[in-house]
């Protein structure tokens, strides 16, 4: 029972040291992830890839907890002033946020 | 004007038709029943759904439904429409901020603990995506994984309201405030739908008059929760990966399609109220309706022609 006990520590000692090498050799020698840039495509895929595609740069967005002290206008939108729908006029369909 | 209302796709789904009574019914039956099976297709929160398996796939190529492939490559189109403000492809980042479960789970618990092993970051957006038109099969890199809701719930409505054109006259079908509109209903031949108040649920602010097609709202008042100290919403921001800042409560779009007009009412809203035109100019037809954190309201081009009693380039009048 001994020598079986012996041989079994031995045994998980030598696997977890050998897997420890193994993962860290692969990592090692994995490829870097590929940048997010634009046109760049993705590395390892088939050829043909789609392509990369550009966000674009839009203007400095107010914070939230400022907005109220934002003074600007959006540009090219109308505002609109609506009359308030009474209840018993109300649509039975609705669009709203879901 | 025949009604059926019933929960699916965690939200509430309203059907309306005019025509034959027994006709309508029977195709009120056969719409629940199409979108019981898409909402099994393309829902995030089951290990069983096609999308699911599609994720799980990541690396290699996948068969996909007719279906899958066609929302898929419609994403596509508009993710680049929008210069990338659409993006399926927040599933990680959404994880991260806790909606890793549905709304109706979040809801029942309000706090969702802080997230393990996921974390915000920008968007890789759909680089390396393939679609192979002839097979209908897909090659999603392994850095993606999909969240079509942003584009699924439309469809969804669009192809049942399709279905339900078949058995009557006129038709909408309306999932959880995305609608899709078909023939003219009696009367003046428009159909009337209310504009929800996003600071006041269940009071419109403004009554639309639209022919047909789709509508479309989004809004940041509506799946709100806390993750710890953190208040989220579900609209991520793809330059960050968290909960767009922006100075829209709502916006709601008029289009042809209701991916289309759901897709970009999405995209306004992230960009804000300085933006927004940059990208309704990327796509001709299409109408822009929001409401500014201020309370007030705006439009695009024409918006005035489809708000009953509106008077465009007044002083706007807050909520």
């Amino acid at each position: 029972m001994k020598p079986i006990k012996l041989g079994l520590r031995v045994w998980i000692a030598i696997t977890a040291v050998v897997s420890f090498l193994t993962g860290w050799a692969m990592l090692a020698h994995s490829g870097k992830p590929a940048p997010l840039s634009a046109g760049v495509g993705a590395g390892g895929s088939p050829s043909g890839s789609a392509g990369g595609l550009v966000l674009p740069t839009l203007a400095p967005i107010p914070s939230l907890n400022n907005a109220g002290a934002s003074a600007s206008q959006p540009q090219a939108l109308q505002p609109l002033q609506v009359q308030p729908v009474p209840f018993n006029s109300m649509p039975s369909l609705s669009t709203r946020g879901s | 004007m025949e009604t059926d209302r019933f929960r699916a796709m965690n939200t509430e789904i309203v059907l309306a038709a005019e025509g034959d009574s027994r006709r309508i019914s029977q195709g009120f039956g056969r719409v629940r029943q199409f979108i019981a099976e898409e909402e099994a297709r393309f829902t995030r929160f089951s290990d069983a759904s096609e999308l699911s398996a599609l994720n799980r796939a990541a690396g290699s190529w996948f068969q996909a439904s007719s279906e899958m492939f066609e929302v898929i490559r419609i994403a596509r189109d508009l993710h680049e429409q929008t210069g990338g403000l659409f993006d399926p492809a927040l599933l990680d980042a959404l994880r991260s901020i806790g909606y890793d479960r549905s709304m109706d789970e979040i809801r029942k618990f309000g706090n969702v603990p802080p997230s393990a092993g996921f974390f915000p970051r920008p968007g890789a957006g759909l680089r390396g995506l393939l679609l192979d038109d002839r097979t209908c099969r897909v090659w999603l890199p392994e850095s993606v994984r999909l969240d079509l809701g942003g584009v699924a719930k439309g469809w969804i409505a669009q192809k049942a309201a399709e279905n339900l054109a078949d058995f009557s006259q006129a038709c909408t079908v309306n999932a959880g405030g995305d609608l899709f509109l078909i023939g003219s209903p009696r009367g003046d031949g428009t159909w009337r739908i209310g504009l929800e108040n996003p600071l006041e649920p269940g009071q419109d602010l403004a009554v639309l008059r639209v022919p047909d097609g789709a509508v479309a709202t989004s809004s940041i008042t509506r799946r709100r929760w806390m993750q710890g100290d953190q208040a989220r919403h579900h609209i991520l921001d793809p330059r960050t990966g968290l909960p767009a800042r922006t100075d829209w409560l709502s916006v709601t779009v008029l289009a042809p399609q209701a991916a289309t007009a759901e897709a970009f009412a999405k995209a306004c809203l992230i960009a804000g109220t300085q933006s927004a035109t940059l990208l309704l100019s990327r796509l001709p037809g299409i109408t822009l309706i929001g409401v500014r954190n201020d309370g007030t309201l705006w439009g695009s081009d024409h918006s005035k022609d489809f708000i009953e009693h509106a008077n465009a380039n007044a002083q706007p009048v807050a909520l």
